[in-house]
Parts: C-alpha cells; sequence; structure tokens
C-alpha cells in the first residue's frame, strides 16, 4: 500500500504557476493520506494462546500482522525506540485504538487497556472492564482515542485480569485484536 | 487556516476552465482542513466523582478536556456537553465507571444528545452487573452515530449537543470513579457531511498520479481527483441500523455457534450508500476498504441467565478463509433478573472487499434453556436497543 505525508493545508499561492510536483504534493498526497489513513491492525493467532497474569497490565502479544503500512509494530524483540509488542505511531496526531481480548476462563474480571507512552506519561488507560460468564470463556473490547508524538510515542494494547487466564485463540470467531487507525493531525 | 465555516461544494470542472487558486482553496484546501483535521472532542471526569442516583439517567460531568479543536465544550459552564460547532455526523463513544462493588444491580454507559433545543434524549449502550469483589468496578462503553447539524454556539438553547450518560440501579446513590486512569469519557470526532448535503454512491479515490508533459490535465481527471475524491471523502459510506420491534426471541446455546442468530435490525437511522436491507438484516459493503464496525446485542433475560454476546456475521475472503463465520466480542455476565435489561457490544475495524456481507448477532446461554427476547425498551431507537454501526475509514 502507498503511504503518504501527513496531510497538510496547502497553500495554491495566487499568481504561482504550479508544477506537476506541486500538484503532487497539494493535492494527490494530501487526498491520498486521507483516504489510505494510517492503519495497523493485527491479531493472535499462537495455538496456546498468551498467559495473563493477575493484577498487572499485559501487552497483547500479536502474532499475526494483518497490515502495518508504516511499519510501527515490535515483536518479541521491540525496536531502537519502543518496547516489546508496541506500535509506534508515525506522524504527531490523534489515534482511535481498539482492543478486544477474549479468554478461556470464566467467572473474572476481565479488563482491555492500553499503555501510552510520554504522550500520556507512560501510563496505562483502562478501557471496557467486565466480569466473565462462568461457564463460557468471555471477551472484553475497549476503545479509546490518544495522542501520540510522531515516531516517539508508541502504543501497547492489551489486558489485565483478576487471575491468572489465559486468552483464546481457538479460532478466527475469538481471535484477540487491535486496531489502530489515525483521526486528526491535532 | 482558519477552520471552515461550511461544507464545500466541489466544482464540477469543463475543459477549458481556468484552474484558479481560489477554486483550489476552495475544494481541496477546505476539505483537507476538514477532513484531516476533522471537529474532535475528548474529555473526561478525573475530579469530580459525580453523584448518580438509583436508576437516574445522568449526564456525565466532563470536568477535564484533553481535546477540543473548535471550543464545543467548557468546564465551568453546562460541563456535560459538548456542542456541536460545525455540521456533520459524529461518531461517539463513552464509558463510565461507579466506585461500587457491592454486587448489587448494574450500570450502563450511554450517550445523550439533544437537538433544536429539544429534550434530552439517550441511547444506552453495554449494560453489566456490578462486581461484587473490592475495588473490581464495571466499566461499560456506548457508542452511537449522532447527526448535529444546529451548530456554532457554545451552550446556544437550540445548538445540538451530545454528552455522556450513565445509569445504575444498586439501591443507593454511589459516585463515579476518578481513580486513576479509570476515568468516565466521552469522544466523538466528524465523519461525514449532514445528510442534506452530502454527494453519495462515489468509487473511492483513486489518488491518481498528476499528469506529467506532454499530458494535459483534463477536467475528467479534476473531476475524478478533485470533485469526486472531495465529495467521497467528506460523505463516506456510513450506516446505521437497529431494532425496532422488540418481539424477536433468542433461543440458549451453552457454547458459541459457528454462526450466530441474526438480530433482526429492521430500522435504518442513516444508510448514505444504501447498504442496509430490514428484510435480511445484511450490510453489504458498497465500496472496499476499512470499516469501524459496532454491535450491540440488548435482551431482556431472566434469572437463569448465564452469559450473553454480541458477535458479528462476517462474509468475507480477507477472514477465515472465505467461510461465513460469526466473530464473538465481549462475553459477559447478565444482569440475571426477571425481565433484566441486558446489553453486550461487539467492536472491530475489518477490512472489507465490496459486495462482502455483515449481520448482526447475539447469544445467551441459560441454564434452563429459557429464551432471551432482543429488547427495545423504548418504542425507537434510544433507550436500550440492539444496534449496529459502520463507518467507511480508509482505503
Amino acid at each position: 500500500m502507498t503511504t503518504f505525508p501527513q496531510a497538510m493545508v496547502p497553500p495554491f499561492p495566487a499568481g504561482y504557476g504550479p508544477l506537476p510536483a506541486d500538484m503532487t504534493a497539494w493535492v494527490r498526497n494530501n487526498f491520498g493520506f486521507i483516504t489510505t489513513n494510517t492503519v495497523f491492525r493485527a491479531e493472535q493467532h499462537a495455538a496456546a494462546g498468551q498467559a495473563l497474569s493477575s493484577a498487572t497490565f499485559d501487552a497483547l502479544q500479536l502474532d499475526t500482522i494483518l497490515e502495518d503500512p508504516y511499519s510501527g509494530w515490535a515483536g518479541s524483540g521491540g525496536g531502537t525506540a519502543q518496547p516489546a509488542w508496541s506500535w509506534l505511531a508515525p506522524y504527531t496526531g490523534w489515534y482511535e485504538v481498539s482492543v478486544t481480548v477474549p479468554i478461556t476462563a470464566g467467572a473474572i474480571w476481565l479488563s482491555a487497556a492500553i499503555t501510552i507512552s510520554i504522550g500520556m506519561g507512560g501510563v496505562t488507560q483502562w478501557l471496557d472492564s467486565i466480569l466473565t460468564p462462568s461457564a463460557t470463556g468471555g471477551a472484553c473490547s475497549g476503545a479509546i482515542v490518544v495522542p501520540c508524538a510522531g515516531g516517539i510515542d508508541y502504543i501497547q494494547a492489551g489486558t489485565a485480569v483478576s487471575a491468572n487466564a489465559t486468552t483464546d485463540t481457538s479460532g478466527a470467531a475469538r481471535y484477540p485484536s487491535v486496531e489502530i487507525t489515525y483521526i486528526s493531525g491535532g | 487556516m482558519p477552520y471552515p465555516f461550511a461544507i464545500p461544494s466541489p466544482r464540477t470542472w469543463s475543459n477549458g476552465m481556468g484552474v484558479k487558486a481560489p477554486y483550489l482553496r476552495t475544494d481541496v484546501g477546505t476539505t483537507v482542513a476538514i477532513a484531516g483535521t476533522p471537529a474532535m472532542f475528548s474529555g473526561s471526569q478525573i475530579t469530580t466523582g459525580e453523584s448518580i442516583g438509583t436508576s437516574t439517567p445522568t449526564q456525565v460531568i466532563l470536568d477535564t478536556e484533553q481535546y477540543d479543536n473548535l471550543g464545543g465544550h467548557t468546564s465551568n459552564i453546562l460541563p456535560w456537553n459538548y456542542y456541536g460547532m460545525f455540521p456533520g455526523w459524529y461518531l461517539c463513544i463513552s464509558a463510565t465507571q461507579i466506585a461500587y462493588s457491592g454486587g448489587v444491580g448494574g450500570i450502563s454507559a450511554g450517550i445523550g444528545a439533544s437537538f433544536a433545543g429539544g429534550t434530552l434524549v439517550y441511547y444506552w449502550g453495554q449494560r453489566l452487573p456490578n462486581s461484587a469483589t473490592a475495588s473490581q468496578f464495571s466499566f461499560p462503553v456506548a457508542a452511537k452515530l449522532i447527526q448535529m447539524t444546529n451548530v456554532g454556539t457554545l451552550g446556544g438553547a437550540t445548538n445540538d449537543y451530545v454528552c455522556a450518560m450513565a445509569i445504575q440501579d444498586t439501591g443507593a446513590t454511589q459516585n463515579l470513579t476518578s481513580a486513576t486512569h479509570r476515568w468516565p469519557y466521552l469522544q466523538c470526532w466528524w465523519v461525514a457531511s449532514p445528510t442534506s448535503v452530502g454527494t453519495g454512491g462515489l468509487a473511492v479515490p483513486t489518488n491518481d498520479a498528476w499528469p506529467l508533459p506532454p499530458s494535459i490535465v483534463t477536467a475528467a481527471f479534476l473531476n475524478k481527483n478533485i470533485r469526486d475524491t472531495a465529495n467521497f471523502v467528506l460523505y463516506p459510506p456510513i450506516c446505521e441500523a437497529y431494532y425496532l420491534a422488540g418481539t424477536a426471541t433468542l433461543a440458549s446455546q451453552s457454547s458459541f455457534p459457528a454462526t450466530g442468530t441474526t438480530i433482526p435490525l429492521d430500522t435504518a437511522t442513516v444508510d448514505n450508500y444504501s447498504a442496509f436491507s430490514t428484510s435480511t438484516h445484511t450490510w453489504t459493503a458498497p465500496v472496499a476498504g476499512v470499516y469501524w464496525v459496532w454491535v450491540q446485542c440488548a435482551l431482556t433475560m431472566s434469572t437463569t441467565s448465564l452469559a450473553l454476546a454480541a458477535g458479528l456475521t462476517v462474509s468475507s475472503a480477507n477472514y477465515n478463509a472465505g467461510t461465513a463465520f460469526t466473530m464473538w466480542g465481549s462475553g459477559q455476565q447478565p444482569n440475571a433478573v426477571t425481565g433484566g435489561f441486558n446489553a453486550a457490544v461487539f467492536r472491530r475495524k475489518l477490512r472489507l472487499n465490496a459486495g462482502d456481507t455483515l449481520k448482526p448477532a447475539g447469544w445467551q446461554h441459560d441454564s434452563g434453556t429459557a429464551t432471551a427476547t432482543f429488547l427495545n425498551s423504548n418504542g425507537n431507537d434510544q433507550g436500550y436497543v440492539s444496534r449496529m454501526i459502520t463507518c467507511w475509514r480508509a482505503a
């Protein structure tokens, strides 16, 4: 997928004879950025699921990257500017992060959450929190719009549980997932 | 460039027409300003610890703003409300939490709105039972598409506004949490022009490379890459449908089926690309792209209820090797009382091809195999209803 520079309102100076490169920058690139967005989508498929520890934030160990055109994802090894299991924002702006976490355990408290560096002070924001059913593994699904400095701030999406549990990766119907889309340059 | 006051109407180009700077500033510059930095609000309740009376729908005070680019909110006057300052459809999400773990009753998150000075109406989202374990607080979420067209005056008596709502039925007054990073919040952002001015039925822009000499720029090129592109990004496919009848039932199942029971959504609130069928309760992707999708399954359940979930039946080559199946969202404990209101939610962003289909799905498990009823509490799109929202987000 083609990536574009972040959209900026173009000048179109009167009396200036634009070159094709000017029009590419002012029209094509701006509309291109707006229509293609900065999309990150990923799921967790590992057969054994991920062990979740009680009362602590666990970043989802996403192993199936569906799309990451700006190459922001760092897996198990982390990256030079970010920890493991995080996505580095390519541009400064506001991003909507959604996370869905199904688990196999029943009758526990389950919460979706995200952790953001710097822009939110490196803290964890809690999202949808539920009590899972007794006989069936439950799932939570939360979302929030957060600010990120491009190339600096990263996002980890994950969960916390009240008792040790395991993510449910039994099939496409239940894969843990994270999606991030850009909303605004702010 | 100051923020635009109105949605532009991109012109139709004709051969011989001058490509003038004012034309481009209006059609391209204004569109980039609106779509690239849409009207948006993010606010939370961080310090107040607001009191919520039992069984009382309550607007959530937003004492802290994170973002408000058009100045539609103030924290010290009418602090519940975000007033529309630019016309269009807004995608609104909220979450709320009370500092209560006494195990009685439930809590719901919702979105409230007032139009042209009318009575506040509210649309409930997820409903969760309260936990009985100390420091474990249920934190439900809500989402809604809201069209605001009476805009531009902060606090105006006839200005449209939205707000976050909370309701709990513990039997006593409770306080919203102000615990660190468990804050109730409202976030909303512009996603499309008002229905009255938008142009639907367009193809996804291809953003063609600008012609190089000796090729010339033609009217057809400009109409495709400026007029139609601007019209598309200003009015992309959005849809919201809900279940009005409130009579259909949902049988109990002990585990998640491969294909869930379709929630018979029968009424569309908005469907600018005519993608939803109220007879088959199926949404068909009008164009390819990444779609924001929300399903809520609202049920009346019983004392023997054990669980409920919302899901989405997807038929797309991008998922499950093309075999139709149901993705399941929040699987939760119910508010297990006779006639108890419950609502579970599903939320994903999915990449779909034109022609792919989505159907909202519900599931419930009852120890006595009792059926549940798909709920409509108000006889309209307000209160507790099952609902599906789709919103195109990217090519």
